[in-house]
């Protein structure tokens, strides 16, 4: 060997060792019988073990794990020539070193590792591996997926509400539209038949309808008070008998309704409506409402 | 230069023995069965590489480059696009992948799961021309196909091939595709070539 050349081992030698003193990650190498030949500052602090106690043992002596894992290939893959990137993803650490973060459940130090041939001209004479603490970086990403999958729910949930709101809307078109076409009927008979015999009784079916629809919007004013927490409530003695009497009236109406007729019947009040008939499913609406059961049709199916 | 029907059918054979090694400890290392494909094997000139990547590829991609060396020398990487390097992370992981600009554990995922396929390839080229090779640690980057292939065409001198090597993962019921580009000087292509067809005579 020139002089040359052994002045650039030592000095390659130097530089490893300036290296391994200052690096913020573990670098440890092997020759090619896998024993340590050297251990940095930073292992001998996070591992415990002294660099003396370190050098000079067998790797899978010092970590018999590393066999029990499998990882023994990639040294031995290393003393072949090839060079492994071990990610914390896949194999949550190299060494296992105890680093507590119990609020975010970490016990171990999470790691990401290289193993590599150390070659020289002659061939391969040993392995480096380089290990990095990536600890923190695999909490705050944590951290960030947590936020993601947060914001993401509340997204959904915004979705949702936007959806029941668009269904309360179409229901509401709905039960607003009922009592108009009973006052539009009767209106378009009364000014068509000015002499009808039945014009007091159509009157009072547009009035009783306008009131129903005047409760309508007034019930879903109280619904938006609730809603704003301003609803005051009407305190008052009222006859019990009345209601009772009332919701009896509304299942036996609609009882009577439906067993004979299901669709057929639909048709029939349909064509009812059309002639101005329209008040038994105005006075069920009301008197539900009386009930305290809220706008709902006796039957949907018919409007 | 172009492949013969006989050495195109030989050499997807020995990828697929290489792969298979690959599979199995993608499949260890994430508790999920992987199957590694090799459907088709071309080799273009450096110079027309980008001109027929890019009609497979179109999008922004994430490559794993790793340099090899010994008597066989030359560059070799894995390249998928991003959103199926994104994919296959949110596969191995089963963890939804963030943008991969922002996601350090996923393109160190990446970077694990090219290495092994790099391995995997050179290390039976390297058995088959009875070699041996040696890597430098595997680079990731995220830029355009272009900006890579043109950065591999600025460093060759001479001559210089590209193996290209389809490759399909196949796991939990989803499949990404990826491509293994090797640039090879003429000679070294030739030799492996040639020990291929030996190889393939053989067996």
């Amino acid at each position: 060997m020139t002089v040359e050349r052994q002045s650039d081992e030592l000095l390659a030698t130097g530089l490893l060792r300036w290296f391994e003193e200052l690096s913020d990650r573990g670098i440890f190498t092997t020759d090619r019988s896998l024993v340590v030949r050297t251990w940095n500052p930073w292992l001998a602090a996070q591992t415990g073990i002294t660099a003396t106690d370190a050098v000079g043992t067998p790797l899978f002596e010092l970590y018999p794990s590393l066999v029990e894992r499998g990882l023994e290939t990639y040294y031995r893959n290393a003393l072949a020539g090839e060079v492994h990137v071990l990610s914390e993803r896949l194999h949550k650490f190299l060494l296992p070193i105890g680093r507590h973060l119990q609020t975010m459940g970490i016990s171990e130090m999470a790691q990401s590792a290289r193993i590599a041939p150390l070659s020289v001209d002659s061939g391969i004479v040993g392995t480096i591996t380089v290990i990095e603490d990536v600890t923190e970086r695999v909490v705050s990403e944590r951290e960030l997926r947590s936020q993601i999958a947060a914001s993401e729910r509340a997204r959904s949930e915004a979705e949702e509400a936007s959806k029941l709101k668009d269904e309360f809307l179409a229901t509401l078109s709905h039960e607003i539209r009922t009592p108009l076409n009973a006052v539009l009927g009767w209106a378009t008979m009364l000014r068509t038949q000015p002499k009808m015999k039945s014009r007091d009784h159509g009157l009072e079916v547009i009035e009783r309808n306008a009131a129903s629809q005047l409760r309508l919007v007034e019930d879903l004013l109280d619904m938006a008070r609730v809603m704003s927490g301003k609803l005051k409530l009407d305190l008052r003695v009222i006859g019990f008998e009345d209601i009772v009497q009332a919701a009896v009236d509304v299942v036996k109406d609609r009882d009577r309704d439906r067993v004979p007729g299901g669709p057929l019947d639909c048709e029939r009040r349909s064509r009812s409506a059309a002639a101005g008939g329209l008040e038994p499913d105005v006075e069920r609406n009301q008197i539900h409402r009386a009930g305290g059961k809220g706008a709902r049709p006796a039957d949907r199916g018919c409007d | 230069m172009k492949l013969t029907a006989v050495q195109e059918d030989a050499l997807i054979e020995l990828l697929n023995i290489g792969f298979g090694r690959a599979a199995a400890s993608l499949s260890q290392l994430t508790g999920h069965r992987v199957l590694l494909e090799v459907p088709h094997v071309t080799i273009h000139p450096v110079d027309e590489l980008t001109e027929s990547l890019e009609r497979v590829i179109h999008s922004e991609v994430a490559s794993v480059h790793q340099i090899f060396s010994g008597p066989v020398a030359g560059d070799a990487l894995l390249i998928l696009d991003q959103s199926g390097a994104s994919m296959l992370k949110e596969l191995l992981t089963n963890e939804p992948a963030l943008p991969l600009s922002i996601d350090a554990s996923a393109r160190e995922v990446l970077t694990e799961v090219g290495n092994i396929l790099l391995n995997a390839c050179l290390g039976t080229f390297g058995n088959l021309l009875r070699v041996q090779v040696t890597f430098s640690v595997p680079q990731l980057n995220l830029e355009s196909l272009g900006a890579i292939l043109e950065s591999l065409r600025v460093n060759q001198e001479g001559m210089k091939y590209a193996l290209v090597v389809h490759a399909g993962f196949k796991l939990r019921d989803a499949e990404v595709r990826g491509y293994l580009v090797i640039v090879l000087s003429v000679a070294s292509l030739d030799r492996l070539i040639r020990a291929v067809e030996e190889w393939e005579q053989r067996s």
